[in-house]
């Protein structure tokens, strides 16, 4: 049987940096993460960074943050995290959700705008063609906070 | 207004009898004034010919209270201008036809004839076309063009004729004096002069239909393609002709009706033209799932937006409602919804708040000051069949107060509710009497709402009332405890605004959108669902049941892919499980609704088997039921009370657990109470 080749191998990829600061992004996918974190189950929200100057191939740049959704009890047990004070009731207040207890669909926040905080942290990364490894920085969103919106524009009504 | 008619006023001054220095004074300030005014064309020009004149009017008031005097003509003169409203003015359309345009057409018709011109002619500039050509020919050729200056949105709501008809549009008239004759072409809304002769005439052949604009204007329509009883974005000419209005018993008004001339028809006013498209519009509009539910639900007035709070999975049905493609084997048709309620549960707010997103003209309509004659075709005037409210509407018709509709014949309720099956049906039908015949079809969903009126407040008592097949054709819908509940504990609260709205227009082209595919899914396993909910019905339900309410399904689910595909972007439009289970349980509150009386007596059923009826279960005994299988599906009553007592109140405990316990779904043994499911996981 003949079979189609390709050189191709996965390379390592650097991690996105952006410089620190307030950007305006908008949310794109919610999954849950694969792996149980310490105190139980998390979220991944990934957002879009809605500013051209970082656009890759016309797409913009992505960046995620973390939230637990349900937390680990004593028993084995899980209870929701989604409760008034918690951080991801706080991203998905941010986000346009009214806290209610009818029940939060992470869906219905899909494009949802809101303005994050993107911080650095850092990792490291070994080249693969030179085999070295160094300490790079990488961004990570830190706090979702609600994007307000201009003002509209009023025409001014001349008498 | 002119200075020199202005000045007319001067004579009114000179037949006063006051000192000539003072006539001066008046004169050479009529005239100053004068000089400024401006021309009556604009509101902006006319109020600064207003403010000018009351300038004016108080000198001579002034002048008249001191020389004792009075300027009768000259006020008259002032209150003519200042106080009259023009209402309506009849503006003479430009008749200019370039001459090259002309030339070609010379050329191009030597018959007479019917033509289509892509051009942006008014009705002058098509009489001149017309008379150019016939004085070019020696054989004076009449031509009726029709063009693109006119362009109307709205629904071709009936044919008036089954088939092409002829209809003459252009008349030769020989109009003869003493000396000669001479021959003049006349058009469609021309009056021909009496005493003439008409020596010659076109006709062309066209299908004729009733058309209900966007704005409410019915136009006959006059097509050379045959039509659909659809949506149309159409260009043509309007041309008014005499009508008559019968007033009284002997008096007819005069009035004008308006003929539409098609010269291009698009079919359905849909802007987008895949999912591409429908997702760069979503993004444009920022739509959320939660902006999409809080806008269905969310009522604009007096310039603010008041949210009307309805659960979640009730607005979810409605966005399936209003997105999901018509389903059927011969005809398609989609799930009209009847929502049966007590009164103050929210249902005319919603519907209201629901009418304003529909973009249709046509008013709610209010059963209990309505007959069935208004919703389907009669023929009360000769040739000028009424359509009906059904067939008239273009998305979404609504009903308030639905049952008072078909009282208000008692004895032959069944009868009439079934008049209205083919319609609901969107068949496309021939109605008639002896007074005329009409073929229409409806193109849109129709939400009613209606109080359990004459003893309906349950799904058995409802099949016993009315027709069934007029029944299966809705998804009923009796509205919940807690549904009810909701509403009147929000009803309680501080009222919800928002600042979020979504343009009608822009809503409505995702809608139309989002209506015209159909979304990929498994129908064996909704065939499942629809099979799961079989064994709580008596043979009368089980009858409306399996008639339609598998179509309603379909619906059902082809609506929520559509509502989840949208608003995560997802292009597939494919049912994922979630899909299923969100379709599921919409179904299980709509049938729980069903048996709102009796449904203690189906959970204490022990024939029924229990996955069946702990679907059923209130929302407090599922949570006793959870804290339960918490707890290791068994536990002592003080431990699940404990458990429970920051949610539930001991009285309300012990209700639930009551009724948990006569249904089998929690077992007492042994001190203990033991979960249903106990032994099923004690043996894993």
């Amino acid at each position: 049987m003949k079979m189609e080749v390709s050189d191709k191998v996965a390379v390592p990829q650097k991690r996105p940096h952006i410089k620190k600061g307030f950007y305006h992004a908008r949310l794109v996918e919610v999954k849950p993460k694969k792996t149980e974190s310490k105190y139980g189950k998390k979220i991944v929200l990934l957002f879009e960074i809605l500013n051209d100057a970082f656009k890759q191939n016309g797409k913009y740049l992505q960046l995620a943050t973390e939230a637990y959704y349900e937390y680990k009890q004593d028993d084995g047990s899980y209870r929701t995290a989604v409760t008034p004070n918690s951080r991801i009731t706080q991203i998905f207040q941010a986000l346009g959700w009214k806290f209610t207890t009818q029940g939060l669909d992470t869906n219905d926040f899909i494009g949802a705008e809101a303005e994050v905080l993107v911080d650095d942290y850092e990792y490291e990364y070994t080249d693969p063609n030179t085999n070295k490894t160094e300490i790079l920085k990488a961004s990570t969103i830190n706090d979702v906070n609600k994007w307000e919106d201009q003002p509209e524009v009023v025409e001014e009504v001349v008498e | 207004m002119d200075s020199k008619s202005f000045l007319t006023i001067l004579k009114y001054i000179e037949d006063s009898k006051l000192p000539r220095e003072v006539i001066s004074k008046l004169r050479s300030k009529c005239v100053d004034i004068s000089g400024e005014l401006l021309p009556s064309t604009t509101d902006r020009n006319i109020k600064r010919n207003i403010k000018l004149i009351n300038e004016l009017e108080e000198l001579f008031k002034s002048v008249a209270e001191k020389h004792n005097t009075d300027f009768p003509d000259i006020f008259c003169f002032f209150k003519g201008y200042k106080d009259s409203v023009i209402i309506h003015e009849s503006i003479e359309e430009d008749s200019r036809v370039p001459a090259a345009m002309i030339e070609s057409l010379q050329i191009r018709c030597k018959t007479n004839s019917v033509i289509k011109i892509s051009e942006k002619f008014n009705y002058q500039q098509i009489k001149v076309i017309t008379r150019r050509i016939f004085d070019a020919h020696p054989n004076s050729p009449l031509v009726f063009p029709i063009t693109k200056y006119h362009h109307i949105e709205g629904k071709v709501i009936g044919e008036i004729e089954q088939r092409k008809i002829k209809i003459p549009v252009a008349w030769k008239v020989e109009i003869s004096t003493k000396e000669d004759k001479t021959y003049v072409p006349y058009l469609f809304g021309e009056k021909i002069p009496k005493r003439t002769k008409i020596v010659d005439e076109v006709s062309g052949e066209f299908y004729l239909y009733r058309f209900l604009s966007k704005e409410r204007k019915e136009y006959a329509l006059i097509s050379t393609d045959r039509l659909k009883l659809d949506d149309y974005s159409i260009d043509g000419i309007s041309i008014e002709v005499e009508d008559f209005k019968i007033i009284g018993d002997a008096y007819r008004l005069i009035n004008k009706f308006t003929v539409f001339f098609v010269h291009t028809a698009k079919s359905h006013i849909c802007q987008l033209q895949n999912h591409k498209q429908l997702f760069e519009h979503a993004d444009k509009l920022k739509l959320t799932g939660n902006r999409l539910y809080q806008y269905l639900s969310s009522y604009r007035k007096n310039g603010s937006i008041q949210v009307l709070e309805h659960p979640k999975w009730f607005l979810k049905l409605t966005s399936a409602f209003l997105f999901h493609k018509k389903k059927g084997d011969t005809a398609e048709y989609p799930m009209h919804i009847l929502w049966i309620s007590e009164r103050g549960a929210g249902k005319t707010t919603f519907m209201e708040s629901l009418h304003q997103k529909s973009g249709e003209t046509q008013e709610i309509i209010a059963g209990s000051a309505s007959t069935i004659k208004y919703l389907i075709p009669s023929f009360k005037e000769t040739n000028r069949p009424d359509m009906g409210a059904l067939a008239k509407a273009s998305r979404l018709c609504i009903i308030d107060e639905f049952f008072r509709i078909l009282r208000t014949s008692h004895k032959e309720r069944e009868d009439e509710s079934g008049r209205m099956n083919d319609l609901l049906e969107h068949k496309d039908r021939q109605a008639g009497s002896g007074q005329g015949k009409v073929r229409t079809s409806m193109t849109a969903r129709l939400f009613a709402g209606t109080n359990p009126i004459a003893g309906t407040n349950n799904i058995v008592n409802l099949v016993e009332k009315f027709d069934d097949s007029f029944l299966s054709r809705f998804l009923i819908y009796y509205q919940t405890d807690d549904h009810v509940k909701l509403v009147h504990q929000k009803k309680k609260e501080a009222k919800v605004y928002t600042t979020e709205w979504i343009e009608v227009n822009d809503f409505l082209s995702i809608q139309d959108y989002l209506q015209s595919f159909d979304a990929k899914y498994n129908r064996e396993r909704l065939v499942k669902i629809f099979d799961k909910f079989l064994i709580f019905f008596n043979e009368e339900v089980k009858g409306i049941y399996e008639a339609r309410y598998l179509h309603h399904l379909e619906c059902l689910i082809d609506g929520i892919i559509k509502t989840r595909c949208l608003i995560t972007r997802d292009p597939s439009f494919k049912a994922k499980e979630e899909d299923y289970q969100e379709a599921e349980y919409i179904w299980a509150i709509i049938i729980k609704g069903w048996f709102r009386q009796n449904l203690d007596d189906i959970l204490r059923d022990l024939s029924i088997p229990i996955e069946s009826r702990a679907r059923f279960l209130p929302e407090n005994a599922v949570y006793l039921l959870e804290k339960l299988a918490s707890l290791g599906y068994k536990a002592k009553l003080g431990d699940l009370r404990d458990k429970c007592r920051g949610e539930l109140h001991a009285p309300s405990i012990a209700f639930y657990l009551s009724l948990l316990k006569e249904g089998a779904f929690v077992i007492e043994r042994d001190g203990y109470l033991y979960h249903h499911e106990w032994e099923a996981i004690e043996r894993k």
